[in-house]
């Protein structure tokens, strides 16, 4: 076995550069050629590339296919086809699109994070820089005269091999070429306000075929939590496992060296003048509890209320020490959603519930649950939806199932030591 | 009540019990084999009877801090070694996953998880529970191939290399590939669900992106040079370090403040 490898070993030290067959010498040669001509570009032209719109992408990507294949069936035994489907110029092109994710990883993108500056080269927005593109390029250009070869003549068992290459190609072209075409803009719903208006991340208004009528925000809460906070820096204490603890009547537990227990919790109430707290029920009444604390070392105990607080009511803290004391949270969300009337224009009324990961079809449309007015929380008034909608899913979604099917028969079939490589 | 309390009573006991499968490979017991798996999959049952548990308790699958999936984790990689000692008789395999299941247990005893029953809205779907155990199952399954790896290397440098290692460690690259695409496909459909598109490349789906990538170069030179040693085990031990960006570097990058897969705060 070792022989073999020393073999090749010396055939490729034998092999002057770039006489045929490329090997991986020649293949990560032109991976760097590649890699250097898209950072002079990127410099050259200081431009972000701007995604192709319909239909200059769908021709784009009709070309690119139609191209691998005539070119494939033209010149199958040209030597820089040949090199083109082999392994040594699949990994040049992985492990140059993995050079540069892992830059794009590494480092904030302008398109994700406010503020970033951009740089000559293009790294701070990899995904619409030259160099990155260039490497796609390149690397789909091998996946596809790959996959080709073996989808022509058909053969039963390439079946898997055709399920995972074309898949992938399929779904990373359609889902680079449909970027042009995904829009994705929001709406802000009022409770009783009928809203035909959509706005773009840049503010910009367009009119939209569907209208929402908000009819009722609702806002579900997890109980709040008790913690205890630092009186001068206003950090929370974290350290231990109860650190944050969901409020529950009665149940002792123990915390940084204090015995604490809810005697009464109220989800909405409301401060009395003599500093208790009574149930109500009124927009913005807060959560409230009555907390006894006893010291574990001194038997010295504390008794009091601590509320949240709320957008129209007082937090209230139980100083425990000068430097500590019990404070509670304000409830999390955990479920939220609007229900509406829906108006298409061409006059069909409906009623909907939007939620979180429940998103509704309208017209070619997907409306998502998206925020709501965080600071009155559960009597908020805005709903804040957003439209997304992208014509190329179902061909994203056809190379996404080709890839689930392919996944499934790497896991069942595994390796098979082939001997009949060319 | 919180579940946490129990675990050293639950996560003592399995060590103990993976400790007596350690152990029995020490002695000359004729009945060795069948006291490791027997051993071995208590100590697998006790811990995912405290993961049920603490599931129970919490209300909402454990799957959210990085505490909680530790202990995913602990379950799952003794699982994996018992079934390759099961079917190929790897000692050192199974021994390496208990011991990686026991340093992950020991890390959960020293940094003890905040009892938190709150889950946000984007992440009660139905896609949650698969994508996650998909992934930590595929992790666990690459993580063992990387080890293969690395063993590989130790015994091609100061001993005889044994090529029955790079049949093992291809077994199980196919079958965490496998698992690793499946999370990422199941990733894109659900966050089209919960966030309105597919793939945003984010710093964490960007990293698991090229996870993925990286043992695809394995798999490629495995397939081509099927004889070859030095380059493929290399290559799966390189994988490996992304794999380990990915999972535990992310958090760390400068890229992160963007990430909306960092939950932990
Ligand atoms: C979904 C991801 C991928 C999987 C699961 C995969 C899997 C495989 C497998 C199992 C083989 C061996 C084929 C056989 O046994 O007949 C193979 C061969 C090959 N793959 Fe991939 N691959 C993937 C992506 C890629 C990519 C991205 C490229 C190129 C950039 C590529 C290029 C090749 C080449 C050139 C061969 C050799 C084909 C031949 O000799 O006919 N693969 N791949």
């Amino acid at each position: 076995m070792t022989k073999t490898i020393h073999q090749e070993a010396k055939k490729a030290i034998q092999k002057p550069l770039w006489v045929f067959p490329w090997q991986y010498k020649e293949s990560f040669l032109v991976a760097a050629g590649i890699l250097l001509t898209g950072l002079a570009l990127q410099v050259s032209t200081g431009q972000e590339l701007q995604p192709l719109i319909f239909p200059y992408n769908a021709i784009f990507m009709t070309v690119f296919w139609a191209g691998i294949a005539g070119v494939h069936f033209a010149f199958k035994n040209n030597s820089i086809v040949k090199w083109l489907r082999s392994v040594p110029a699949s990994i040049s092109s992985i492990v140059l699109v993995v050079f540069l994710v892992m830059i794009m990883g590494s480092i904030p993108q302008a398109n994700f994070t406010q503020g970033v500056e951009k740089d000559i080269f293009g790294f701070s927005h990899m995904t619409t820089s030259w160099p990155f593109n260039l490497a796609m390029f390149f690397f789909l250009l091998t996946l596809g005269f790959t996959t080709i070869n073996r989808v022509f003549p058909f053969q039963k068992r390439n079946i898997g091999f055709i399920l995972n290459h074309f898949g992938l190609w399929l779904t990373v072209v359609s889902a680079t070429m449909g970027a042009g075409d995904l829009e994705r803009l929001m709406m802000d719903l009022y409770e009783g306000k009928v809203e035909y208006r959509a706005y773009d991340d840049q503010g910009n208004m367009q009119e939209m075929p569907i209208a929402f009528k908000l009819k009722d925000f609702k806002l579900d809460e997890f109980t709040p939590k008790l913690g205890i906070v630092n009186n001068k820096t206003g950090n929370l204490y974290l350290e231990e496992g109860n650190s944050m603890r969901m409020i529950e009547e009665n149940s002792p537990y123990e915390l940084m060296g204090w015995e604490f227990e809810v005697k009464k919790y109220f989800y909405e109430s409301v401060r009395l003048s003599n500093g208790r707290y009574e149930p109500v029920n009124e927009m913005g009444a807060a959560p409230a509890a009555k907390v006894i604390a006893r010291n574990l070392a001194t038997g010295q105990t504390k008794e009091g209320w601590v509320s949240s607080g709320s957008f129209r009511r007082q937090f209230e803290g139980l100083p425990l020490t000068d430097e500590f004391s019990l404070i509670m949270t304000l409830p999390e969300a955990k479920k939220f959603s609007s229900e509406v009337e829906v108006f298409t224009y061409k006059g069909e009324k409906s009623q909907a519930v939007l939620e979180v990961n429940k998103p509704l079809e309208v017209e070619g449309w997907k409306v998502y649950q998206l925020s709501y007015d965080s600071n009155r929380g559960r009597w908020s008034t805005l709903s804040v939806v957003e439209l997304v909608r992208d014509p190329w899913l179902p061909i994203v979604y056809l190379g996404i199932a080709m890839m689930l099917l392919g996944a499934i028969d790497i896991m069942w079939t595994g390796y098979k030591q082939k001997n009949n490589h060319e | 009540m919180s579940n946490w309390i129990n675990f050293p009573a639950f996560a003592g006991i399995a060590i103990a019990l993976w400790l007596v499968t350690m152990g029995i490979q020490l002695t000359n017991n004729k009945q060795k084999d069948l006291i490791i798996w027997i051993s071995g999959w208590l100590g697998v049952v006790a811990l995912g009877a405290f993961i049920g548990l603490l599931w129970h308790t919490l209300e909402r699958p454990p799957m959210r801090t990085l505490g909680e999936t530790r202990l995913w984790y602990s379950f799952f990689l003794p699982v994996i070694g018992l079934f390759t000692f099961a079917r190929w008789k790897y000692k050192w395999l199974l021994n390496y996953s208990i011991v990686m299941a026991v340093v992950f247990l020991g890390i959960n005893y020293m940094n003890p998880d905040t009892y938190n029953k709150t889950l946000m809205p984007a992440l009660q779907s139905p896609w949650f529970v698969p994508h996650v155990i998909v992934y930590i199952f595929s992790y666990a399954i690459l993580a063992a191939s990387s080890l293969v790896a690395v063993y590989g290397l130790y015994q091609y440098y100061y001993s005889t290399f044994n090529h029955k290692n790079l049949e093992l460690a291809n077994n199980l690259v196919y079958l965490g590939f496998g698992f690793l695409t499946l999370g990422l496909l199941f990733g894109a459909l659900w966050a089209k669900e919960a966030w309105g598109h597919y793939w945003t490349w984010d710093p964490k789906e960007t990293w698991a992106f090229l996870t993925w990538m990286a043992y695809l170069v394995y798999m490629h030179l495995r397939y081509r040079h099927p004889a070859a040693v030095k380059s493929p085990l290399w290559s799966l031990a390189l994988a490996f370090v992304v794999l380990l960006i990915c999972w535990f570097g992310v958090n760390y990058l400068p890229s992160a403040q963007q990430s909306v897969h960092t939950y932990t705060n």
